[in-house]
């Protein structure tokens, strides 16, 4: 018998039925395993955060070093104040100063998901974010709407319950210590119990 | 009585091959169906990462409209990039020869300072974690290396300190650079690191124990 003959035997021997059965098995196996990943994840970036950090509080974090990283691959050039958020009771207002060039504030859902990222811009340094509970409950009038110039009217205003706020900024040396901790002090994540 | 024991030694061999078709079938598919799953998800392919030398960015990191890839990626690894929409995120595990990176050998970064308006390059173990040394060194910004004249750079990996932007890996194991790049003035496009544009470091093995 020659190898070509022996070859064609094989493959005629094959149940191809079976292989296309188990090749739609292992499909089938492959996308339910990466669409349930985020669900069935053991410790996602909020769980490793939630202990660290307050509700509506924006928390102030220590340098990246061993032993005072709460995420993995955070940038050690960095500096993070974060805050987790929820709406259900009242608006959150988060602030953050972004005049340094790598600076950032990031708005995350418990997913991980970007809600809002803002990176330093020169003309809007300060950004005022304003999260929204996202049902359709009557908030209150606002300042314009009562014909009152707001005092803080935010850069934004984004829908969303729950997630974390982090800003970002830029560790400069030694000599800009103390600047970059007021930066990261002058943070704010709080609820807005009215509208001014 | 020895054909009834027969009739059962038929009758177990029976049940014996039928349960282990089966079980070889379902074993396959479970091998094939999360092999495949852990692969992507884990190392990453060109359909869900950029690739640049050794330089690996999953181009759609935190956003909402990131594919399941990266979603999957990201909740596994229990981290919190940058968007991509501000930022991008390269992390190279080997050098630009593909030998793994590790704390036994001594490594060059090489390049050119960024257009982009905010850089960093940091050192992790294999699993993200900061490596802890004495000079509480862990990371470079463009705020903090030392830049030549002609707005080249050299960051060296190595256990014993070095001259100039020495970054210490100690006894880590697996290495992994990370590389952020920031821009305030825009998107960061995919298009950004085009030839016009920044050429991503050279990671040079220089020397091993």
């Amino acid at each position: 018998m020659t190898p070509i003959r022996k070859a064609i035997a094989l493959l005629a021997s094959v149940n191809w039925r079976i292989v296309a059965a188990a090749l739609c098995g292992i499909g089938a196996l492959h996308i339910l395993a990466t669409l349930a990943a985020p669900s069935l994840a053991i410790a996602t970036a909020f769980d490793r955060l939630e202990p660290v950090l307050q509700t509506n509080k924006m928390v102030v974090l220590p340098e990246v070093a061993p032993g005072s990283q709460p995420l993995p691959f955070m940038s050690p050039s960095l500096r993070y104040a974060m805050c987790r958020f929820d709406t259900t009771a009242h608006p959150v207002d988060v602030v953050a100063d972004l005049r340094d060039a790598g600076a950032s504030l990031t708005i995350y859902s418990p997913r991980g998901e970007t809600i809002y990222a803002s990176v330093a811009a020169l003309e809007v340094p300060r950004q005022r974010i304003r999260l929204l509970p996202p049902d359709e409950r009557f908030l209150g009038l606002t300042p314009e709407a009562r014909g009152v110039p707001s005092k803080n009217s935010p850069t934004a205003s984004l829908p969303a319950t729950t997630g974390i706020a982090i800003v970002a900024v830029p560790e400069r040396g030694p000599a800009y210590r103390g600047a970059t901790e007021r930066l990261l002090e002058s943070a704010r994540c709080t609820e807005v119990v009215e509208l001014r | 009585m020895t054909f009834q024991l027969y009739r059962l030694k038929q009758f177990v061999i029976r049940i014996v091959s039928t349960f282990s078709d089966w079980a070889l079938f379902v074993g396959i598919i479970l091998i094939g169906g999360i092999g495949t799953h852990w692969y992507m998800v884990d190392s990453g392919t060109t359909l869900a990462t950029d690739r640049i030398g050794p330089w690996i960015s999953w181009g759609e990191a935190s956003r909402r409209d990131s594919d399941p890839y990266a979603r999957a990626h990201f909740a596994r690894l229990g981290a919190l990039p940058l968007s991509s929409d501000v930022s991008r995120t390269y992390v190279a595990t080997t050098d630009n020869d593909g030998g793994a990176l590790h704390s036994s050998c001594d490594y060059a970064v090489q390049g050119r300072d960024f257009k982009s308006t905010w850089w960093s390059i940091s050192v992790f173990d294999k699993g993200g974690a900061v490596i802890a040394n004495p000079a509480g060194r862990y990371s470079f910004s463009r705020d903090t290396i030392a830049i030549g004249a002609d707005g080249s750079f050299v960051v060296s990996l190595a256990r014993e300190a070095r001259p100039g932007n020495w970054l210490p890996t100690g006894g880590a194991g697996g290495l992994a650079v990370m590389l952020v790049l920031q821009d305030g003035s825009g998107s960061i496009a995919d298009d950004h690191l085009s030839p016009e544009g920044d050429q991503l470091p050279s990671i040079t093995r220089v020397a091993c124990r």
